[in-house]
């Protein structure tokens, strides 16, 4: 079995790519896949607690690198779900203690048993973002539609693809579409129009996620969030299903209260 | 041959490399190098270079000739110095006298195994040190004062190396290529000496630049080789204010192809991560780039630069001749830089609020600012009359443009 490594990244901080990489590691995980995340924000790790399993670390990802434990111990299984493991970041450490090799060699072990090895990306583009990145076949980049995200968005793309990673994925995420709607944020078109990539999906801001991360409970799980449905689709795509466009979906009915709930008409989301 | 057609621009962003086809004496090389950064005068202004020297011995004299020649012409700031450690050895064992002369080029092996001479430890005082051979070395004068009439490389404020860094290549285009290895046998005479990114020093993040697998394909998507020549201005370069505009007269022959085109044309010796590879100068071609310039790009080229995407807000285009962005205009676009003041900068989408053409910086007007979508589709051309960019709609023949906003200065 031959798996395959994707990491999320931004450039900017404080977008969302945790919650995106709990998300979709989930979400993967709910269709059946053997996935493994990686936290290799070293020094700032937290997809542990969006994950809620904080309190069961014993050994982290340079323990491991470092040959300080087995590959094995350093992967914590999931609550729900058990074929998701967490590998956590070390918190005593700092960002310069593995290099990108490292990393890769890791990632391509853990190919051999993982259908999805899926990296969340610190912020930045030092040394961190390249031990990231340097596993990678595929990128998805998350970005709000905020201009000065986009511009760190776009500053990454440069980035991957100087390091051979074409066509990274958007995520634009924590999108209000009254907001939108006004006219008050960019929409899709106008951040498609200047970064020049596919649009993976498009997650609202929304409440019910925030809970829920609080929670240490990926939001994906609670199917009545919007931005579980959002992450449901991204996640489906990222598995190679041709996931309609909503307003195609709308014909179930399902999707139709889906919009009333984020207050969207159809024709903005009609590519989402 | 010309003297600029020795000279080849390799790199992309804010690591450039120049390499100069070094199969020459160093007289000629460095007669070439002058020629050539007096005709880009004002591309390169604003920072700093760093000296490999490689494998080859130089003398103290030529090298500091090479400094000279870069502080004068360029306006580059030379801020350190590299060589290769087995040469620094050499040096020692042929010369005793460190800081006589110096180990130069020849060398492609990874730029990592260049030890930047100016940082290491004063003289061979702790042989601990020494699997390294160059830390045994005495000739780096870093730690010493730089004495103004001490010949030798001297580190100049390395700390001041946030500017855009450039590099200069000077090699002998057969080694040059893919060798990971050192040239053990290369003629000294016939050695290069180059002058590399400084900020391609070890770091874990990007050590491999030199590693045969590193290096993209020939064709690789990043790699843009100028295709096609675009007619030189027919303008005289007019020298601009503040500019002394010594232009060659060898800008304005038909540079014959470097001897060294075809290895000159595949892989650059060092791609480094975050750059494109741009293919080599020659003179009339333009470059032209196929794919989006995104922020933090800086693409710096002697001749005219054809974009054929947009050109993204934080990326900025520094062209010795014309810009045309095919595309949408969004970063930062400087035409002329090199003095020609008739250069002109053309977008089918002008948005940038700031251009520069020459040195005279002009920003779009309040109206066009505060304008809710950006400036209409129709093509646009930026052109100086008088010291002040004017903005006009194109109209079908290049020279037939007039009028137009004013972008105040
Ligand atoms: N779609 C969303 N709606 C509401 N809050 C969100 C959403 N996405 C992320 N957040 C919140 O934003 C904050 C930053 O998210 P995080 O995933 O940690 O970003 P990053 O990893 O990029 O720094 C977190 O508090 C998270 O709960
Ligand atoms: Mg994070």
């Amino acid at each position: 079995m031959k798996g395959k490594t994707i990491v999320i990244t931004s450039g900017k901080g404080g977008v969302g790519k945790t919650t995106t990489t709990a998300n979709i590691g989930t979400g993967l995980a709910m269709r059946g896949h053997k996935v493994v995340v990686i936290d290799t924000d070293i020094g700032l790790r937290n997809l542990d607690v969006v994950m809620g399993l904080e309190n069961r670390i014993v050994y982290d990802l340079v323990d491991a690198i470092e040959d300080r434990c087995k590959l094995h111990q350093a992967m914590i299984r999931d609550k729900h779900l058990p074929e998701l493991y967490l590998i956590p970041a070390a918190q005593t450490r700092d960002k310069n203690c593995i290099n990108p090799e490292q990393l890769t060699g890791l990632c391509r072990k853990l190919e051999q048993e993982f259908d999805y090895v899926i990296i969340d990306c610190p912020a930045g583009i030092e040394q961190g973002f390249k031990n990231a990145i340097s596993p990678a076949q595929e990128a998805i980049l998350v970005t709000t539609p905020e201009v000065s995200a986009i511009r760190d968005a776009d500053r990454v793309i440069g980035l991957l693809e100087a390091a051979e990673l074409y066509r990274p994925r958007l995520i634009i995420n924590r999108v209000r579409p009254g907001m939108v709607k006004r006219g008050d944020m960019l929409d899709k078109d106008d951040i498609v129009e200047l970064l020049a990539v596919d649009v993976l999906g498009m997650v609202p801001a929304d409440d019910r996620l925030i809970t829920a991360t609080n929670q240490g409970v990926p939001v994906i799980h609670d199917k009545r969030a919007p931005s579980s449905m959002a992450f449901s689709r991204i996640v489906a795509r990222i598995d190679g299903d041709d996931v309609p466009m909503l307003d195609l979906e709308a014909k179930t009915g399902l999707m139709d209260k889906v919009r009333d709930l984020m207050g969207i008409s159809r024709s903005e989301y009609s590519h989402a | 041959m010309p003297e600029t057609a020795t000279i080849q621009v390799l790199g992309r962003g804010t690591n450039v490399d120049f390499t100069i086809d070094d199969t020459v004496p160093y007289e000629t090389a460095a007669r070439n190098l002058r020629a050539y950064l007096s005709e880009c005068r004002g591309l390169y202004s604003k920072g700093t270079v760093s000296v490999n020297v490689g494998r080859r011995i130089l003398e103290a004299e030529q090298l500091s000739g090479i400094k000279r020649i870069l502080d004068k012409e360029s306006g580059l700031t030379v801020s350190r110095y590299w060589c290769a450690p087995e040469i620094l050895e050499d040096a020692l064992i042929h010369n005793g006298e460190a800081g006589t002369f110096l180990p130069t080029p020849g060398d492609h092996s990874p730029v990592e195994d260049l030890l930047p001479v100016s940082d290491l430890p004063a003289p061979a005082v702790e042989p601990q040190e020494v699997e390294s051979p160059a830390a045994a070395v005495a000739v780096a004068p870093a730690t010493a004062e730089p004495v103004s009439s001490e010949p030798v490389p001297v580190a100049e404020q390395p700390e001041q190396l946030e500017g855009q860094q450039l590099a200069l290549a000077i090699f002998q285009p057969e080694n040059a290529l893919s060798q990971t290895g050192p040239a053990e046998d290369a003629p000294a005479e016939n050695a290069p000496f180059a002058i590399n990114p400084e900020n391609a020093a070890p770091e874990p993040g990007e050590v491999k630049p030199a590693t045969p697998e590193e290096i993209p394909d020939g064709d690789s998507t990043v790699s843009q080789p100028p295709v096609s020549a675009v007619e030189e201005t027919n303008s005289e370069p007019v020298p601009a204010d503040g500019l002394a505009a010594t232009t060659q007269d060898t800008t304005e022959e038909e540079p014959a192809p470097p001897e060294s085109g075809t290895d000159a044309d595949s892989t650059p010796p060092y791609p480094i991560a975050g750059d494109r590879a741009i293919g080599p100068y020659r003179g009339s071609e333009a470059l032209i780039i196929k794919t989006t310039c995104r922020s933090g790009e800086v693409i710096r080229y002697p001749g005219d630069v054809v974009v054929l995407a947009d050109v993204n807000p934080g990326a900025e285009i520094i062209a010795g001749g014309d810009i045309v962005v095919l595309g949408a205009l969004r970063g930062m676009a400087h035409a002329g830089a090199g003095g020609n003041l008739k250069s002109t900068i053309f977008a089918m989408n002008l948005e940038s609020y700031r251009l520069q053409i020459g040195p005279h910086i002009g920003e779009a007007p309040r109206e066009v600012r505060r304008a809710k979508s950006p400036p209409s589709a129709a093509p646009k051309i930026a052109y100086l009359r008088r010291r002040s960019i004017f903005v006009a709609p194109f109209v079908r023949r290049y020279e037939e443009y007039q009028g137009g906003i004013l972008y105040e200065g």
